[in-house]
């Protein structure tokens, strides 16, 4: 909310600086988020008084005026705008005025006339958008006076974060209230409930769920003069960020904002019966029912929504918006004035229904105190009999029984036990006091009575709170918390996921976290489908509808964007998939997915940061199988498994994806439950007692047949000889319609130093075992 | 055997004299001296020599491994001045290899910083579902529906359950989670992903990271709640910062508490980072509400706690100025590596 200085002293002495008393409003909760200054630069602009006017002799549309700007000063002063007149008084901006948007006024010829300054338009004050002619100010303004002055532009606005609790500060008054409470500084009187005007009221209420309206005020006030609004509402209303209209309108917003109360103007004369006795019914809509808004639209209502309506149809909608055909115009002259209470919750279902927020909805939604519907609809009809010369009639009222204050019984320990500071109970007393509360208080206990527009305070806590906050949490102290010293248990899945990016990044792969959301177009070409995914119901857009099932796509599109200005690319992401379940809620995963980008085919080396990955965590070599399966997205897939259970995948990406993704070059990427993963990890290597004997290591190349697995040909020479500690194949590449392999194989005893010929035996064996086992030609042995 | 010792000697020089390479030369050594090498096999023998002799025969054999110990460390000279390259191939200013190494995410390393400070206060680390009920992200934490409350937090829903799910808008939810399984004394902190539907520009995302904590216990007080985050702001940026503590309301707290910390970029005196106000908002936070104790079971007439909430993407900015969220999420190496 945009809170204006100068109306807020309406209310309330201020002496401090606007900065000091931003940091007192921000310390006490009401946090002031920008601090504006308004009308400021503008005091070279002066009330002028439109003495001739002459056509410029070298140019059609402009005109020479000459204009008195106060003790005897005449100015010539050529100006484009048609609406200027003679006796006029115009703001008129001096030379070396510098406008708000930028322009500075100089004194130069135009078109061959001396100009001596400018008269000035809406548009260029900074105050509006307006261009269409000159502003021109009431007669009774003064020649020579400040603009700013005689405009009321002066100003100080503060930029509100109000919190939704406190429905009592949504208003000037109520602001101007809570400093008194926070200063000590006591309240100007005001004379809001002061009833105006005794006839009797050509209107009658009928609340029909009154559990939807507990309250309704019509007033109806009559014969209102079609005179603008005076400058100072309009300066206040532009201040608080709402556009002057007409003089009604003006009126009920002005009384919104300084109390808090919305307001609705109905034309008197357009509701039915309105020449002589309007009857006004609040009930719920009926089905079918629709009503054409203030804003053009159609709306179609149900029984959920409550509607003012005359004897005929509806014409607003509760606390949300009012009917077109009612609104108030130019020519209203008889108006009812509505100031009521509508159910908050149904409000607010109503205006989400209809996607309908308006500064009105919105203060209904958070509550109207109770005395407020009489003192608001008191206020207007003040203003529009002094301003308007109206004629207030009595108001006529359908009211329910007043809700019971909500009374705590505090026990006074509570509140140094919460806060951790003394206060005293007399301190506790005045405080609360000052913010409107009646105390009682026994020796243990304070009983707290809120006042009427603190519907907030409900229970102790939110005594306690206040409390604090009139002290000043600011000047608490900081205290630390006295706890046995006890060891925090640790959270093994943080502690495996941390070690993983750290043997990541070891390995060369650098982490990124991409988005949740992704789209079909994300997806697709990795062979999955809508339906596997849980859908966002109000997704930000299209490409961002459904939930990761897999970190691939965002992945691998990240690492495609990086390849196109590097050798190589190799990115990690660790985070949540979301898999549907039977359950309630989805079945959560914790996903790590690398992937590898490089211009040749990076398979085996993503392969081999896997496997660095599973032995630095405790997972041995051979507890690891890789199966080969189809991807309809992969040249080559493979699903991995530890100890038999399936953990993840491993694919080397087809043309058809590469292209998709926009990748030039190849790219392998794996992904692995971290969740099934660190079922297998352990943080404790495990010992063995170091042989002395030195190991013999031999290679052996041979060609075989295609599809023989390089595992079927490993397994086989593992099992050949119990002194075989190690294979690992280090060369392959085809030879005609087979392919040749070079394998090195490492022989050790634990017990003795082995001589050549057991070395060359145990080869032998291996030999054997292979050309029996396959179609096998041994090329070198060595 | 004197005999043989001679032999031995003069083979072994004329073999040490041959050796033109390092590698020769620790072979020749290896054959005459090493452990199975002619000289200790010799020296074996002198155990089978009469009494008399193997005083001698020991000098002898001692003084012959001298000789090649010395020949052989000439011949080492000799060799090392001929073979050694010249010292000017190594330009010691030529770039060393480009070494693979990866780089972690700021988010994550600033996490660990966060992490870290607050296990050392005896804090355990948890986790929670990013998809929740809107029991846990809203009703328990007395946010009730159609309360204006709720507006706060722009929700995801999220379709394809009967129940009412949403993307979890706060890492609050874990608090009651965590206590269904817990009894005071408690002191948690929860980091992870949460969702906001938002437009995003330099300050917002629709995904960011936040680090939920929560103390519960008896005896807690609003002062433990400025003295535990002042001190994690401390730690965090590594210097003492002076503090501000001022009201705001969260529906799960009361009173609910905002710390803002002296602005990092100008000292307080005011600029564009700070809105010119010299304060910089870090925490959200606040005593437990009574309400959500109870529905974490707890009783709030024996126990109080305090919860409070950080946003790890801002902190993580400020840490170490980057300027525009957005780049957290954009995968962008150039981003990344700096860190």
């Amino acid at each position: 909310m945009k809170l204006s200085l100068n109306w807020l002293k309406d209310f309330i002495q201020i002496k401090e600086t606007p900065e000091k008393l931003a940091e007192r409003f921000t310390l006490a909760g009401i946090e002031v988020e920008k601090i504006e200054h308004l009308g400021e630069g503008l005091d070279t602009i002066i009330v002028g008084e439109i003495k001739t006017i002459v056509k410029h002799p070298a140019a059609d549309k402009l005109q020479i005026a000459k204009v008195h700007v106060g003790k005897g000063k005449i100015l010539s002063i050529v100006c484009g705008a048609p609406n200027i007149k003679v006796g006029q008084k115009v703001p008129t901006a001096l030379v070396g005025t510098k406008l708000p948007n930028g322009m500075v006024i100089e004194h130069r010829p135009i078109r061959g006339i001396d100009s001596e300054g400018m008269l000035c338009a809406e548009d260029e004050l900074g105050l509006g958008d307006d261009h269409g002619g000159i502003v021109i100010l009431p007669h009774d303004a003064t020649v020579g006076e400040k603009y700013t002055k005689a405009a009321a532009l002066h100003d100080v606005v503060f930029d509100l974060a109000l919190t939704p609790q406190r429905a009592d500060l949504f208003s000037v008054y109520g602001l101007a209230r809570e400093l008194s409470a926070l200063t000590g500084v006591s309240l100007r009187s005001s004379s809001y409930s002061k009833p105006r005007g005794d006839s009797k009221p050509p209107v009658t209420v009928h609340v029909v769920d009154r559990s939807l309206c507990p309250r309704y005020i019509a007033k109806v006030i009559t014969d209102i003069k079609h005179t603008p609004t005076p400058q100072w509402m309009k300066s206040r209303l532009k201040a608080s960020g709402v556009r002057p209209i007409n003089l009604i309108v003006d009126v009920t917003n002005y009384v919104m904002i300084e109390t808090g109360q919305p307001l609705h103007a109905f034309d008197f004369n357009k509701l039915s019966g309105g020449k002589k006795n309007v009857s006004v019914h609040i009930r719920r809509a009926g089905k079918g029912e629709t009503l054409i808004t203030l804003d053009n639209k159609e709306r179609r209502l149900d029984g959920s929504m409550l509607v003012i309506a005359d004897s005929k149809r509806a014409v607003a909608i509760a606390g949300v918006m009012g009917g077109r055909d009612t609104e108030v115009d130019g020519r209203t002259s008889n108006v009812v004035i509505e100031s009521a209470i509508f159910n908050p919750a149904s409000v607010r279902k109503t205006s989400q229904r209809l996607g309908l927020r308006s500064e009105a909805s919105m203060r209904f939604e958070k509550g109207i105190a109770w005395d407020l519907p009489v003192r608001a609809s008191e206020r207007v009809a003040e203003l529009l009999v002094q301003v308007g010369n109206g004629r207030a009639t009595r108001i006529t009222e359908s009211a329910g029984k007043p809700p019971k204050p909500i009374i705590t019984i505090l026990p006074i320990n509570d509140i140094a036990r919460i806060l951790g500071v003394r206060i005293s109970p007399a301190e506790m007393k005045k405080s609360l006091e000052r913010l409107g509360c009646t105390v009682t208080m026994s020796p243990d206990t304070l009983k707290v009575t809120p006042p009427l527009w603190r519907f907030d305070l409900e229970i102790g806590a939110d005594v306690i709170e206040e409390i604090g906050r009139m002290r000043g949490f600011n000047s608490f102290p900081a205290t630390k918390i006295i706890v046995a010293v006890e060891p925090a248990p640790i959270n093994s899945s943080d502690t495996w996921s941390e070690q993983t990016r750290d043997i990541l990044v070891g390995l060369g792969f650098s982490e990124v976290l991409m988005y949740s959301f992704y789209g079909t177009k994300d997806f697709e070409p990795f062979g999955s489908h809508s339906v596997d995914h849980y859908e966002v119901a109000n997704p930000i857009d299209s490409s961002q509808q459904y939930l990761r099932t897999s970190l691939f796509p965002k992945l691998i599109q990240s690492a495609g964007k990086n390849f196109h200005t590097r050798e190589r690319v190799e990115l990690f992401e660790i985070g949540k998939v979301f898999h549907k379940s039977s359950g309630v809620l989805p079945h959560e995963q914790t996903m790590v997915a690398a992937a590898s980008l490089s211009k040749t085919q990076p398979f085996y080396r993503l392969k081999g940061a896997c496997m660095k990955w599973f032995t630095a965590l405790g997972v041995k070599q051979q507890e690891v199988v890789f199966s080969k399966v189809q991807k309809t997205y992969a040249r080559a897939a493979a699903s991995i498994a530890i100890r038999g259970k399936q953990v993840g995948e491993i694919v080397l990406l087809n043309d058809r994806t590469l292209t998709t993704c926009k990748i030039r070059g190849e790219a392998a990427a794996i992904e692995l439950s971290l969740d099934e993963c660190m079922k297998f990890f352990s943080q404790r290597g495990s010992f063995k007692v170091l042989t002395p004997f030195p190991a013999v290591e031999r290679d052996l190349s041979f060609i075989i047949p295609h599809e023989t697995s390089y595992a079927t040909i490993e397994s086989l020479i593992r099992g050949a000889d119990p002194l075989i500690i190690n294979v690992r194949g280090f060369d392959r590449y085809p030879v005609e319609d087979k392919k040749s392999i070079a394998i090195h194989i490492v022989i050790q005893s634990a017990e003795r130093t082995l001589t050549s010929s057991e070395v060359d035996a145990v080869m032998q064996k291996v030999e054997n075992i292979l050309t029996h086992s396959f179609d096998v030609t041994i090329r070198k042995a060595g | 055997m004197i005999e043989k010792l001679k032999n031995i000697v003069d083979k072994a020089k004329a073999d040490i004299g041959k050796a033109h390479t390092r590698e020769e030369l620790l072979q020749v050594q290896q054959r005459y001296l090493g452990r199975k090498g002619e000289l200790p096999i010799l020296l074996h023998k002198l155990s089978s020599l009469p009494e008399r002799e193997r005083p001698e025969a020991g000098q002898k054999a001692n003084e012959a491994k001298q000789t090649l110990l010395r020949a052989i460390e000439e011949q080492h000279a000799l060799v090392g001045e001929k073979n050694e390259k010249p010292a000017e191939e190594i330009d010691v200013t030529w770039p060393g290899d480009e070494m693979p190494r990866g780089h972690l995410h700021p988010i994550t390393q600033f996490l660990r910083r966060v992490k870290g400070i607050f296990y050392s206060m005896g804090f355990e680390i948890l986790d929670g579902p990013e998809v929740e009920l809107q029991k846990y992200n809203f009703d328990l934490l007395n946010i009730p529906k159609d309360h204006p409350a709720r507006d706060v937090w722009d929700t995801f829903f999220v379709r394809g359950s009967k129940e009412d799910l949403v993307l979890r808008t706060h890492t609050s939810p874990v608090q009651v989670r965590a206590m269904e399984k817990r009894k005071p004394p408690v002191r948690i902190i929860v980091p992870g992903r949460v969702f906001r539907h938002e437009a995003t520009d330099a300050s917002h995302e629709a995904e960011f990271y936040q680090c939920e904590g929560l103390v519960v216990d008896k005896g807690i007080r609003v002062t433990d709640l400025i003295g535990t985050l002042k001190m994690f702001l401390q730690e965090t940026f590594e210097k003492k910062v002076r503090i501000r503590v001022r009201p705001e309301f969260y529906p799960f707290v009361e009173p609910g508490i905002d710390i803002d910390m002296s602005c990092l970029l100008c000292g307080g005196k005011g600029c564009p980072a700070c809105k010119q106000s010299g304060w910089m908002e870090m925490v959200g936070s606040g005593m437990v509400h009574p309400k959500v104790l109870k529905n974490m079971g707890v009783d709030p007439q024996v126990y109080s706690g305090f919860a409070f909430g950080l946003g790890i993407d801002r902190l993580m900015m400020l840490y170490y100025g980057v300027d525009d969220v957005r780049l957290s999420y954009s995968g962008d190496l150039r981003f990344l590596e700096q860190f």
